[in-house]
């Protein structure tokens, strides 16, 4: 294997873990609360600008087009907590917004449009993030030492990244609070109707995926070496949609799986589908999409519990 | 306990809601009194349901005042009235279709530990749980639902929805229940089950009960006291044997002056 196959593996294992980690988040808003939140890749976005503010230093006093907030020039991982940190910030203003009275697709539909009214306002609003540019130049750790060994380096922080966000979901889901979200899914009036507070309970699922989002975003923008507005079109929400139905919704070892299909299979396998000379090559990531959407629709009509279904929650039979 | 105070267990007063354009409640006022078991019954269209949403605080769109327990709960949303150990159960019964029958009576019980964020993630929570999974086994064993346990919510005939539901609501250790048409869909084997449980729980825990019901068997056995309901107003008050003599009441049922 050439040094060139090597770091592409690494690559590849690296955008595994880092969408894993969306997944997971998104999984916990989506399949586990219920709450249909296909703007998660906002909340992406949020993470990754603010690691990103946080990492950088300061437009360069010279240059008039460059304009952006923050440039503390944190090291790692405060950029990445404080990323982390402005996520969930955002995630529980949002979430009082629009949890409070909006469900399913009405609640969709909010979160939708708030995400394109988002992009409106900072590509326009070039002061915030620098517009469309974005933000670059976001080191990330051990990026000053030869290829191999800073892409090592930070496989290493995404599958410890990864791993950490494993053990958080799944703490969740195997208890209580995971039952009680499960429940508000199901019938949100019957939970309501126990005792249960439903807005608290969406809120604290909505703030984890959020921070969780923040932690995959921050990567990503440290990984990618900065953020612009191209890398949360709506449609970079397909791959993790794609993770969880693949995978399995509700089961988080599935939603690892999924995204090791959609991300390792689809959208690195298609690199090399061999094309009739008459198609050009750009329309590779158009092919993606269709592909992942196919798989999507596949899924849904013959097995919409996923790879690996949700499991049912096993207690000790005790008797009298 | 509930014999401490003079406090009545549920006090309405002067309610009225409209819905529809229909006013389904009218000036509807009176008290249940902790630990009896109350029957409320009337032909169909008479508000008794949206009398038990307006209690349930599922329906917010009325006027007059209700107190559960002494506390003003006029303007509670139903989580609110839930937490105050006041649950209800549904015409239709609503098991959590995709948890386990288990599952279900596990969300049942209130302010569980596990269920805050940080107890969730750092642990502490297991020995509550344990204790009410020892509850839970026992209400499946009450009600021979224990071989129903792992089976979906939405897998169960509608005599076991029922008693799984109204096992999830005893779960919450409930000071009143709220229930409506709990025979409704139910095998006759399994409403003398059902009867026969109500009966007994009742006792045993001084539950208030507040039961809409169309079988007037089961009224007549399980209640001390009826209400009837007839376009929204409550038109007789007492004992089964006096209500059935009442004119009123023939007169709503049958039509007859």
């Amino acid at each position: 294997m050439t040094l060139f196959m090597w770091v592409y593996l690494i690559t590849i294992l690296i955008l595994i873990c880092l969408n894993g980690i969306a997944a997971l988040g998104f999984n916990l808003q989506f399949a586990e609360a219920g709450i249909v939140n296909l703007a998660y890749i906002m909340l992406v976005a949020v993470g990754a600008y603010t690691t990103g503010i946080a990492a950088v230093g300061p437009p360069p006093s010279g240059d008039l087009v460059t304009h952006y907030i923050g440039g503390f020039q944190w090291a790692f991982p405060w950029d990445l907590l404080f990323g982390i940190a402005c996520t969930v910030a955002f995630a529980l203003v949002l979430g009082l917004v629009a949890l409070r009275r909006l469900r399913h697709d009405y609640l969709a539909l909010a979160l939708i449009s708030i995400l394109q009214g988002m992009q409106i306002l900072i590509q326009t609003n070039t002061r915030i993030f620098n517009g469309i540019t974005g933000i670059t130049g976001v080191p990330a750790p051990g990026g000053d030492l030869p290829l191999l060994q800073s892409q090592l380096i930070f496989l290493g922080i995404a599958v410890v990244a990864l791993a950490l966000t494993y053990a958080l979901v799944s703490r969740i889901t195997h208890s209580p609070l995971g039952r009680a979200l499960k429940a508000i899914r199901e019938d949100e009036v019957a939970a309501a109707s126990l005792g249960k507070y439903t807005m608290l309970f969406k809120l604290t699922a909505f703030a984890v995926g959020g921070g969780i989002a923040g932690l995959a975003g921050g990567l990503f923008a440290m990984y990618a070496g900065g953020w612009s507005s191209t890398a949360w079109l709506p449609q970079e929400s397909l791959a993790l949609l794609a993770a969880i139905i693949i995978g399995g919704r509700g089961r988080n070892l599935g939603v690892v799986v999924g995204t090791i299909v959609a991300v390792g299979v689809i959208q690195q396998a298609s690199v090399f589908l061999p094309l009739p000379q008459a198609i050009p090559v750009t329309v590779i990531p158009q092919l993606q999409v269709m592909l992942l959407g196919a798989l999507i629709i596949a899924f849904l009509w013959l097995r919409p519990e996923g790879i690996l279904p949700e499991q049912k929650e096993k207690f000790e039979k005790i008797s009298f | 306990m509930s014999s401490e105070t003079n406090q009545a267990a549920l006090e309405v007063r002067n309610l009225s809601c409209s819905f529809s354009g229909l006013q389904a409640v009218r000036n509807v006022s009176f008290n249940v009194e902790p630990g009896t078991f109350v029957g409320l019954i009337g032909p169909n269209g008479a508000g008794k349901t949206t009398l038990l949403e307006c209690v349930s605080g599922h329906n917010r769109n009325h006027g007059g005042r209700v107190f559960l327990g002494g506390n003003e709960t006029t303007k509670w949303p139903p989580h609110k009235i839930g937490s105050l150990g006041v649950i209800r159960t549904f015409q239709v019964a609503r098991p959590f279709a995709k948890l386990t029958i288990l599952s279900n009576l596990m969300t049942g019980p209130r302010n569980q530990k596990g269920e805050t964020l940080l107890p969730a993630i750092l642990g502490g929570w297991r020995q509550e749980q344990r204790e009410f999974l020892q509850g839970a086994w026992s209400w499946l064993r009450r009600f021979e639902l224990e071989d129903a346990a792992n089976s979906y919510g939405g897998e169960l005939s509608g005599g076991q929805e029922r008693l799984a539901e109204l096992s999830r609501a005893m779960m919450a250790e409930p000071t009143t229940l709220l229930l409506d048409e709990p025979f409704a869909g139910v095998s006759p084997v399994n409403r003398l089950r059902l009867a026969e449980y109500l009966q007994k729980i009742s006792h045993e825990r001084s539950l208030t009960v507040l039961m809409v019901e169309h079988r007037l068997e089961f009224i007549e056995k399980l209640c001390s006291r009826v209400l009837v309901m007839a376009e929204g107003e409550i038109i007789a008050d007492g004992g089964m044997t006096e209500i059935r003599r009442d004119k009123r009441v023939l007169e709503a049922y049958l039509g007859v002056a």
